[in-house]
């Protein structure tokens, strides 16, 4: 009743916040039988004109595109034509008669938002103009864009859509600034993760911007911002892309942004829009040059992995590229930009046996000459977690997967032809587990690997590489092993773990001197746990630990705050127990070589992913949502 | 037709007010309920019954917002359905969203006295209002729409774990809330 009451006072909510969810509908009722053709006098002979008609084949081909033939694109459009094809699904009439169902589709949302009204800062002294670093990097020299940056006298906060400026000066530091992120093309319906990088002598914040738009659907903007002066923010220039934003490097004072491009399901070739990524840099959208898409032997998605390479500090396109494949997750190494999508294998035996394996096929974009080179594509079982589950190193691409097998016996029934499945239990290859590849980059094949090294129903929790060790957490539900690989000597891959251990870490970071911080759930979901692992002869042991019942923390790497030198250690966490609300948190740690000691426990706002801290000349500023804490903790 | 224009035909009592609503808002009404009681003459037998609901409400109401009026008298009698139909036979789906606000109740136990309805949405409103955009959007979309966690992914280009997690944290968020101002339900 009291679920019910609740159900019933959420109906009830403002009109205003039903319509902002709206979304439009475009439900297809399940059809209907078709109504059989009608019969005339003469029944024979309807009857075979009937059968005929009902039996003759439906033209299963794409459309003819032969006439866009000469023009600059034709042979990406016959590329795109097989792979945007849809099927009729049957293959004559009388399929299509006894096919009951079609399938409800549903549209992307395009509502629009109303347009934010902007917002103005106090005065405050110029930007310093020494660059500071504050992300933890995954690879040294690549600079990836967070939500903060500073300089030597700011620091810059982007609070969902609000870019903030403060001023560092301990615990009198304020916001001096700010200006409103939005597009002003578009009204755009949804804003998605906005992050930016600071240029080296502070003046300039590039944000990306990505979005969904009702007139032109998924959209990135780069919008560079004058910071010379924080507490008068002002736009300076905007490139516009089309597509989904899925990352973004600075490496060399140039700026390489990821996006994916999806092909329209029905494609207009006379459209470049709706089947070409295309860039607008002020002069309107153009699309990509044929001779920059690069197209795999066997593509099998009608959507794009498009790099483009702008200078950071004009903005100016230098280089644009486009990859017929889907990525999902990127890993960008000092020269190359690696792709990886994961897809189910599947294989049946004379016996009916029916095995289902994950694989991932990556392929490597090399970035650092001119342009773009599809360096090759390789295949490995499993799946990947994230970014940080590859790693180069001395032309080896180290990867760990998870690897995931079933086999189910299919059976089909003789009488009314239905097939169903008996999933083969107890089998010795079935279930999860994980791996470890070593691809030679040269030729992009598998030089060494240690398959299924984790016991069977464990998945990959977080990895970590540091030169030519690796550290990977695997766990099942509550119970985790912490392996440790030794990858010096490819001929000959050793590993010790700790055992199992209560908890698991979703993220590995390591200290260096064969300290390993692991940050995840302890004994409980509940329960966030932080611990120390050491490496030692025969193993991997746990130094110490730090636990926060009842708690929620977020995985989001970039919202850990990390200063090796000082063994400092920081995160955002929400902690309640039913009627105990001790809300949410920023907690900072100190590891002194025995133990983990917290230090600092302070209220903040914002969302848990979202929060960030920088420890500046004894000073612990901490930023979530509106708010800025600062601590002096010596 | 203008919704102004619709809102004057129920207030003539012209019943040409009914088929214009239907062709306007039919396909929204239809995906409300399809949403909840996920079975397409169920959802067919309930648009219908809301016609007449709303034939019935108009007069004496004259809704400042037609669609919003039209999908909360869909979303009432889609749920009245569901917990009707629910003794015979479950929709897992549904049930799962009333699993889940379950989670917001500050008290389930609690045997005092049971807050006004009127208060403890003033009190979801209020709630709302402090949340970002999107957060909002997701926590409507699936409690309000009903819709699944697939479709508000989809819509919003997310993944499907980050809508799970912005869920939970905003139903803890909406339980602490509701806590603090000590309200039951």
């Amino acid at each position: 009743m009291k679920k019910e009451k609740m159900i019933r006072a959420i109906g009830k909510i403002d009109d205003k916040y039903i319509e902002e969810a709206a979304a439009p509908t475009a439900t297809r009722r399940i059809g209907k039988w078709i109504k059989p053709v009608s019969i005339a006098a003469c029944v024979c002979l309807m009857m075979s004109a009937f059968s005929l008609w009902m039996f003759l084949p439906i033209d299963q081909s794409p459309p003819d595109v032969s006439e866009y033939a000469g023009t600059t694109y034709y042979g990406l459009i016959q590329t795109l034509n097989e792979l945007t094809h849809q099927k009729p699904g049957a293959e004559n009439n009388w399929q299509l008669f006894s096919d009951a169902i079609r399938p409800i589709r549903r549209e992307p949302a395009k509502d629009g938002a109303a347009v934010e009204e902007m917002a103005s800062g106090a005065n405050g002294a110029a930007s310093g103009n020494e660059y500071h670093e504050v992300t933890d990097n995954q690879v040294a020299g690549v600079i990836e864009a967070d939500i903060i940056k500073r300089s030597d006298s700011h620091i810059f906060y982007l609070n969902g859509d609000m870019l903030i400026a403060y001023s560092i000066e301990g615990e009198q530091s304020e916001k001096v600034g700010s200006f409103l992120i939005e597009s002003t093309q578009d009204q755009y319906f949804y804003g998605g993760k906005i992050e930016m990088y600071l240029s080296a002598d502070c003046k300039t914040l590039t944000v990306v911007l990505p979005y969904s738009s009702k007139q032109n659907g998924a959209m990135i903007e780069l919008i560079s911002l004058d910071v010379s002066n924080p507490a008068s923010i002002s736009r300076k220039d905007t490139v516009r892309i089309r597509g989904s934003y899925l990352s973004s490097r600075m490496v060399n004072g140039e700026l390489l942004l990821i996006s994916n491009f999806r092909v329209n399901s029905e494609p207009d070739w006379n459209d470049e829009s709706t089947f070409l990524p295309q860039i607008d840099t002020g002069e309107g959208y153009k699309s990509i040059p044929v001779e920059n898409i690069i197209c795999p032997e066997t593509p099998i998605s009608a959507k794009y992995t498009v790099i483009c390479r702008f200078d950071a500090s004009s903005l100016d396109l230098t280089g644009q590229s486009a990859y017929l494949s889907y990525s999902e997750d990127v890993y960008v190494s000092q020269n190359s930009v690696y792709v990886t999508y994961s897809y189910t294998e599947q294989s049946k035996d004379s016996e009916g046996v029916v095995t289902t394996r994950s694989k991932t096929e990556i392929s490597r974009l090399f970035y650092a000459g001119e342009g773009l080179e599809h360096k090759g594509s390789v295949t490995v079982d499993g799946y990947i977690k994230d970014q940080y589950s590859l790693d180069e190193l001395d032309g080896i691409l180290r990867v760990v997967t998870t690897t995931n097998q079933s086999q189910y016996l299919e059976r089909t029934d003789k009488n009314n032809g239905s097939v169903s499945a008996d999933v083969i239990l107890g089998a010795e290859e079935t279930g999860t587990s994980a791996s470890i590849y070593c691809l030679e980059l040269s030729d992009m094949t598998v030089r060494a690997k240690v398959e299924n090294f984790a016991p069977r129903g464990e998945i990959v929790q977080s990895v970590r590489f540091d030169g030519t060790a690796a550290y990977v957490c695997t766990a099942v539900q509550l119970t985790d092993p912490v392996f440790f690989f030794d990858l010096s000597d490819l001929d000959n891959i050793t590993y010790k773990d700790t055992g199992t251990i209560e908890g698991f870490s979703s993220s590995l970071i390591n200290l260096g001197e064969g300290y390993l911080l692991g940050i995840g759930v302890g004994e409980s979901r509940s329960t966030v746990k932080v611990e120390i692992y050491e490496e030692g002869k025969d193993g991997v042991e746990s130094v110490c630990k730090y636990e926060y019942p009842y708690s929620d923390y977020s995985t989001e790497y970039k919202a850990y705050f990390i200063d090796r030198e000082n063994n400092l250690f920081g995160f955002g966490i929400y902690q309640s127990s039913g009627r105990v609300d001790n809300g949410q948190r920023y907690v900072l740690l100190h590891f002194d070589g025995y133990k983990l000691n917290q230090i600092v426990s302070e209220e903040l706002g914002g969302w848990l992913e979202a929060h960030r801290a920088v420890y500046i000349d004894g000073y612990f500023y901490m930023l979530g949502g509106e708010d800025l804490v600062v601590k002096k903790i010596g | 037709m203008e919704d102004s224009r619709i809102i004057e035909l129920y207030w003539e009592r012209d019943e040409r007010a009914i088929s214009q609503t239907e062709k306007k808002y039919g396909k929204y009404c239809h995906s409300i309920a399809l949403g909840i009681l996920r079975n397409e003459l169920d959802a067919e037998e309930c648009v219908n019954d809301v016609y007449l609901r709303v034939w019935e409400s108009i007069p004496p109401h004259r809704p400042d917002r037609l669609p919003s009026f039209i999908g909360k008298i869909t979303r009432n009698v889609s749920i009245n359905r569901y917990i009707r139909n629910r003794a015979q036979k479950r929709n897992g789906f549904t049930e799962v969203i009333f699993d889940e606000v379950a989670e917001i109740i500050p008290d389930p136990q609690s045997a005092s006295d049971a807050m006004d309805d009127q208060i403890l949405s003033d009190a979801i409103n209020a709630f709302l209002a402090t949340l970002p955009k999107r957060t909002r959007i997701i926590f409507v979309r699936r409690y309000w729409y009903m819709s699944t966690v697939a479709d508000i992914a989809d819509t919003l280009g997310l993944s499907e774990s980050n809508v799970k997690v912005t869920l939970l944290r905003t139903r803890k968020k909406l339980r602490a809330y509701l806590l603090k101002e000590g309200i039951n339900v």
